[in-house]
């Protein structure tokens, strides 16, 4: 019977039981739509990461970790190691990349440019054919081609360069540019080097900030001696696919079984999961997320002053049905409960309400996305998103909404019905 | 039995509260009121507007506190009963008719008097439709159970009211000026069908009224000035 009035109540006052839910219904559209964009945003970023930029794991020299961020040329994975590693992931079937990043200016000139100019980049010497298994970066070309070695030549001579300095410098495929950088042992090198593809990737830093050459030209210019910064792991699945589970699978089953091999490797060598290398990136992510939890909790707190609002009304309203319902022997619990479940089903009906426009609004957003590319390109947040974002689909943020909502109306009838069921009957009933 | 022995109810108005004097205004609504109603009576607290004849009928019906003094219902006194206690009582042995109907605007006519024995615990759902739709057909409300209030005339609101605090078998009926908001011919017709009622179940009714129609059909007036009785007689 309870229950059964409680929900006649609600088309007593249709009006006010649609404004109330309408009220929980925006903080659950708004909060389910965040929430979703977020985790969008998170989810891309991770993948863009594992796909073009760390892999699942990478191999440092000894000590270059902590200063990675400086990119030292000081601290190889010397020729040797090189070979161990590789023999190490070829026997457990996984793909890699070395690879060698070091910062570089790059200058471009009138005689191909429109202007002259510089800018400054990050030079990264990667294997050509290994990378296509390792990254997905070659699929990402947008103009031009991918490094590859013409027939008869020993590497690769052109440059791939991100689409974001590209457009800067107005460059086109076959334009020239010279590239200035450090070699090993602290000179200085320059080289003139054609550029054969322009990549447009979905990871922003790559776009940004990055120039790729054949590993064995940069050898060769740089001096290496067939050393490399680091060995880049491929996070792709058995099945051919680039995804965040199977980083994490591939990195920790890889960092099991390279921490229980005991070989002078080990001394020489640190393997660090896709995780700990972007730790500051993976935590500032985190902070927005919980800054936005923050901006939805607030939401919820301008929604419940409405309900509560609301509630207070519809019960000093009904003063009267209340001192009645007492007069007649009914608790004050059972009274308070009454109203509760008024809450309760407005909120619930507020959700459902917000739930069906946050999926209509929401299914666009996951199937096209929204193109954040104007402003991506000008801000750099840390999240690994060129342009195009995603939404998800985030239910257990729903479910969490769903409670908040259905508390925060049980608790915006509880008050006022307690405060008027505790007085005295005749009291009520005059101040009705 | 209602016994009324000494009883005072002193209002502090909010003035008074609000003021924080030592001596915070006082309204004495009752000053010292003694009576006795037996079973089975069919009596009017008469007297105007402000004479104590509304809190006398809700200290009665345990609706407010007494200030000072005892009344028995049935040999219980309200005066020393916690509100648990209260609320037993109030859903067991009193029945109230009010003005204002004061029904449940959601519910239809048999809802209504359904909810007067949801919290009695001796009768099952189908005792309680049965009762419901009995003491219904009893006030005249015949085919109309489905019904909500607000299809219904005030005349026959009254007699849902009437049937509601009439289906769990009260020891007595308090009605506070049930006829105010009827005209005279449906007044009439709510004060003949409770004398038929209270000489049927044999349920004691205390009415508060200055309604003059109502004192005509009543056997007993107890006036009331001041919060004082100045009259008790048949």
């Amino acid at each position: 019977m309870q229950i059964q009035i409680a929900w006649k109540n609600l088309f007593r006052y249709k009006r006010r039981t649609l404004i109330t839910a309408f009220a929980i219904s925006c903080g659950v559209f708004f909060t389910m739509l965040l929430a979703g964009l977020l985790d969008g945003m998170n989810n891309e970023s991770y993948l863009h990461m594992v796909e073009y930029e760390t892999g699942s794991a990478k191999f440092y020299a000894d000590g270059y970790f902590e200063k990675k961020d400086l990119y030292p040329f000081d601290t190889f994975i010397e020729k040797k190691e090189c070979s161990e590693i590789e023999n190490f992931l070829d026997s457990k079937n996984i793909s890699y990349t070395p690879s060698v990043l070091t910062p570089c200016e790059i200058y471009f000139n009138e005689d191909y440019f429109e202007t002259s100019g510089s800018i400054n980049s990050i030079l990264c010497g990667i294997d050509p054919e290994k990378s296509k298994e390792a990254f997905g970066l070659s699929e990402c070309v947008e103009e031009g081609s991918w490094l590859k070695k013409e027939v008869g030549e020993p590497y690769c001579t052109g440059a791939v360069v991100g689409s974001w300095i590209a457009t800067d410098m107005k460059a086109k495929v076959g334009y020239y540019i010279t590239i200035e950088c450090k070699g090993r042992g602290g000179f200085t090198q320059t080289f003139d080097v054609p550029i054969t593809g322009i990549i447009q990737c979905p990871n922003n830093k790559i776009n940004a900030g990055v120039i790729f050459l054949d590993l064995d030209f940069l050898n060769d210019m740089l001096e290496l001696d067939g050393a490399v910064t680091e060995y880049n792991v491929s996070a792709k699945s058995s099945s051919g696919v680039y995804s965040v589970s199977s980083a994490d699978k591939i990195s920790s089953s890889l960092k099991k079984s390279f921490a229980s091999k005991k070989s002078d490797l080990n001394n020489k060598v640190e393997l660090y999961t896709w995780r700990e290398i972007n730790t500051k990136i993976i935590n500032l992510q985190k902070n927005i997320s919980s800054i936005s939890s923050i901006m939805m909790f607030f939401m919820f707190i301008i929604a419940a002053v409405g309900i509560s609002n609301t509630m207070l009304m519809a019960v000093l309203e009904r003063r009267n049905e209340v001192a009645m319902l007492k007069a007649m022997g009914y608790t004050p619990f059972y009274i308070k409960t009454l109203f509760m479940w008024e809450g309760i089903f407005i909120g619930l009906i507020g959700c459902a309400i917000g739930f069906a426009t946050g999926c209509l609004v929401n299914i666009p957003f996951v199937k096209y996305g929204i193109d954040f590319t104007n402003m991506l390109s000008d801000i750099d947040m840390g999240y690994r998103i060129s342009g195009l974002l995603r939404s998800t689909w985030n239910f257990s943020s729903f479910i969490r909404i769903t409670i908040g909502a259905v508390i925060i109306s049980a608790f915006s009838a509880y008050l006022p019905t307690h405060s008027t069921v505790k007085k005295e009957i005749a009291e009520i009933f005059r101040k009705q | 039995m209602i016994d009324i022995t000494d009883v005072r109810k002193t209002y502090i108005t909010n003035q008074g509260k609000k003021s924080k004097q030592i001596t915070a205004p006082e309204v004495h609504a009752l000053d010292g009121v003694s009576t006795k109603i037996i079973d089975g009576e069919f009596t009017a607290i008469a007297g105007p507007s402000g004479s104590g004849k509304t809190t006398l009928l809700n200290l009665i019906g345990a609706l407010d506190s007494i200030t000072s003094g005892h009344i028995l219902l049935d040999g219980s006194d309200v005066a020393t009963m916690n509100a648990k206690q209260k609320t037993v009582l109030r859903r067991e042995k009193v029945g109230f008719i009010f003005q204002s109907y004061n029904l449940i605007p959601a519910l239809t006519a048999q809802e209504n008097v359904e909810l007067a024995l949801q919290m009695i615990r001796k009768y099952s759902k189908e005792q309680i439709k049965e009762l419901s739709f009995d003491i219904l057909k009893e006030v005249g409300l015949d085919g109309l159970q489905d019904r909500k209030p607000m299809q219904l005339s005030g005349g026959q609101q009254q007699r849902i009211s009437i049937a509601r605090a009439l289906v769990k078998k009260p020891s007595v009926i308090l009605a506070d000026e049930p006829t105010a908001n009827l005209d005279s011919k449906n007044s009439e017709l709510i004060l003949e069908l409770m004398g038929e009622l209270n000489q049927k179940h044999h349920i004691t009714c205390v009415f508060s009224t200055h309604d003059q129609l109502v004192m005509s059909h009543v056997r007993r007036i107890i006036r009331l000035q001041d919060g004082k009785i100045i009259d008790q007689g048949n």
